[in-house]
């Protein structure tokens, strides 16, 4: 039986975290089970190409999972439940910087739960890095090593068709009927014109809606659309609802591309780099810019 | 017509219900905890014995996670049930609710503001506050907007009420246009309310205010009874009508900013509750306060434990309960009560 603490709370978390540092090293020595929570699409997508699937005992709302993994869903990543954390019994945890609310990161930490935040990857640099960490932190660095080089072969292949110097390149987002929006900086779209050579004709940050008119007159050289729905040509659809970006360069010049808007929905992760190889591909095989 | 209850039937009922309902809170969650063990935890931090057999961690789950949530679902709750009895009293009308004459709209757009506008780290502090000071805000400039030579008017105290949410709604519309897609969440979450996150301050802080708020409700209920025959009336019974209003505003106003500012918006419960209690026992406010506290308190705990437990280990928003539970509620209630309004 444990004695209820006599001093207040900060009493208490102590001895919990003294009593819980014993259970962890107790359980790494008599067992080397990892249960791991990933609350960050990003994280999730590295975890599983580090084959670690199976380990996962909870993702993030935001985290796809294949159907025979069967890890729990913990809600929006900046808002985990404490105690729905907590009651997956997870030995690791692995999130991005935003992870949250505070109380439930100071809980995971007081609980002695290994966990590593980190930033999303923005290029292949912050990419490999995160691969690299977290590969450390689930104790699979050699399944990193295919994974690291796949990124690298990803660059030199993007990099054989850089964009003309200056080109200027919008990129949108399908709306499903509902309009476009162009990304701006901080997004990934910026992330994926930077990562092509180009420059990114949204100033502002974020996703804003966008009419036509105004894409005509940004004069972009170099389109990228990116559509959840990929059943039908995203460039059809585009043009068929928006004619008039046949005039401008990108239109005249049939430089006009798709992206599967899904796979570009937890950062530059790997399957954004197939993406960013296709493009840059497709674009190389487009009537050049005069 | 559902019979009105005795009091004599009534607490007992209702303090039963309080039993069950916080017991409940405190023995369920996403970790399965023997629920006689969770509450003996409880006996043991408040007498100092050691009668409880869980593991430290898993006290601390009940002590420190589902106790504060529970007591700050109890404040929350009563608060706001308790500001929807005055509001409707105050302005003679059914409708009213803490968010007719701003503040849950003023509220809404102070948070949204904190969120987009000032950086990641500071939101813990600036969200509350902001709400807070946005209620506050709102429903001063309600308020004056309703003065005259005259006395403040009810009818233009619910129209400029309903000006100002509309405006409130289009800048929240702003806001939202240029959020990025992860302050855009975070604002609709914290738009449905939550009681799971609460420091040691704001519990406080809510539970002084609950007590507070309900002891001065109770000071006036009186004068609220002289209010339901009419202004002209009450001033004539001796009612000092202005200043009353006013000094219930102000109160209310305080008590809505601090639960929005600690629970974010919860919905339904002003303006379900005063209905219930006023069905179950009619309209007399010397009753009708404490059973709103009573019920609202019990409704929002029952909500809670549902927001837990409905998508484990995820939580719901529990705004989303209370609507879930509040409106059909209500609608029953009004479909009962329907030639009263016809």
């Amino acid at each position: 039986m444990i004695t209820a603490s006599s001093s207040p709370r900060f009493s208490r978390l102590a001895k919990c975290v003294g009593f819980t540092a014993l259970l962890t090293m107790t359980s790494a020595v008599q067992a080397a089970e990892q249960r791991i929570i990933s609350t960050d699409a990003g994280s999730t997508d590295i975890l599983l190409a580090l084959d670690k699937g199976a380990d996962l005992v909870g993702v993030d709302v935001t985290s796809v999972i294949p159907p025979q993994l069967k890890a729990a869903k913990l809600g929006y990543h900046r808002m985990l439940a404490t105690e729905g954390v907590l009651s997956l019994n997870p030995n690791m945890v692995v999130g991005s910087e935003h992870m949250g609310p505070a109380e439930t990161v100071a809980a995971i930490k007081k609980a002695n739960i290994a966990l590593l935040q980190l930033p999303a990857a923005r290029d292949a640099k912050s990419l490999k890095e995160n691969i690299v960490k977290i590969s450390a932190f689930v104790h699979s660095e050699q399944q990193a090593k295919p994974l690291l080089q796949r990124i690298d072969q990803s660059m030199a292949k993007v990099a054989e068709h850089q964009l003309p110097p200056n080109s200027k390149v919008a990129f949108l987002l399908q709306m499903d009927g509902k309009g476009l929006r162009l990304a701006g900086q901080g997004t990934t779209g910026d992330d994926f014109i930077h990562l092509l050579g180009g420059e990114s004709l949204g100033a502002h940050r974020g996703y804003q809606s966008v009419s036509a008119e105004a894409l005509l007159s940004l004069q972009p050289d170099v389109i990228i659309v990116a559509s959840r729905d990929m059943s039908r040509s995203p460039v059809a659809m585009l043009l068929e609802a928006t004619p008039l970006l046949k005039h401008t360069p990108a239109g005249t010049q049939q430089r006009i591309v798709a992206v599967d808007g899904r796979q570009l929905v937890s950062g530059i992760s790997l399957e954004a780099m197939d993406a960013l190889v296709d493009v840059s591909a497709a674009l190389n095989a487009a009537k050049p810019a005069s | 017509m559902i019979n009105r209850l005795p009091l004599t039937t009534l607490l007992p009922l209702c303090l039963a219900l309080m039993i069950a309902a916080v017991t409940l809170s405190i023995t369920s969650g996403a970790m399965a905890l023997p629920a006689s063990q969770s509450l003996l935890a409880i006996w043991d931090s408040l007498w100092r014995t050691e009668y409880s057999n869980l593991a430290q961690y898993q006290q601390l789950v009940v002590l420190d996670l589902r106790l504060p949530r529970t007591l700050l679902a109890l404040s929350v709750g009563a608060i706001l049930a308790q500001c929807g009895a005055v509001m409707q009293g105050l302005f003679r009308n059914p409708l009213a609710d803490p968010g007719i004459i701003g503040a849950s709209s003023g509220a809404a757009l102070g948070a949204a503001c904190a969120i987009i506008l000032l950086p990641v780290a500071m939101q813990g502090v600036s969200t509350p506050v902001a709400a807070f000071l946005g209620a506050l805000l709102t429903t001063m400039l309600v308020f004056k907007l309703a003065q005259g030579e005259s006395g403040t008017s009810v009818v233009m105290l619910l129209l400029a009420g309903v000006a100002v949410a509309a405006f409130g709604g289009a800048m929240m519309g702003f806001l939202n246009y240029i959020a990025d897609d992860q302050s855009l969440r975070d604002i609709t979450l914290w738009s449905m309310g939550s009681v799971a996150h609460v420091g040691d301050g704001m519990l406080l802080l809510c539970f002084v205010t609950m007590v507070l708020t309900a002891l001065y409700f109770q000071r006036h209920a009186q004068a609220l009874n002289a209010m339901l025959l009419g202004e002209y009336e009450a001033r004539h019974l001796g009612v000092n009508v202005e200043r009353m209003k006013i000094k219930l505003i102000v109160v209310t106003t305080i008590g809505i900013g601090i639960t929005v500012a600690a629970a974010g918006i919860i919905g339904f419960i002003g303006l379900v509750i005063p209905h219930l209690v006023r069905m179950l026992t009619g309209p007399d406010h010397r009753t009708l306060l404490p059973l709103s506290a009573i019920l609202g308190a019990l409704l929002l705990l029952f909500a809670d434990v549902g927001a837990r437990l409905i998508m484990m280990p995820a939580e719901l928003p529990v705004g989303l309960i209370t609507a879930v539970i509040g409106a059909p509620l209500f609608t029953v209630l009004l479909i009962q009560q329907r030639k009263n309004f016809t």
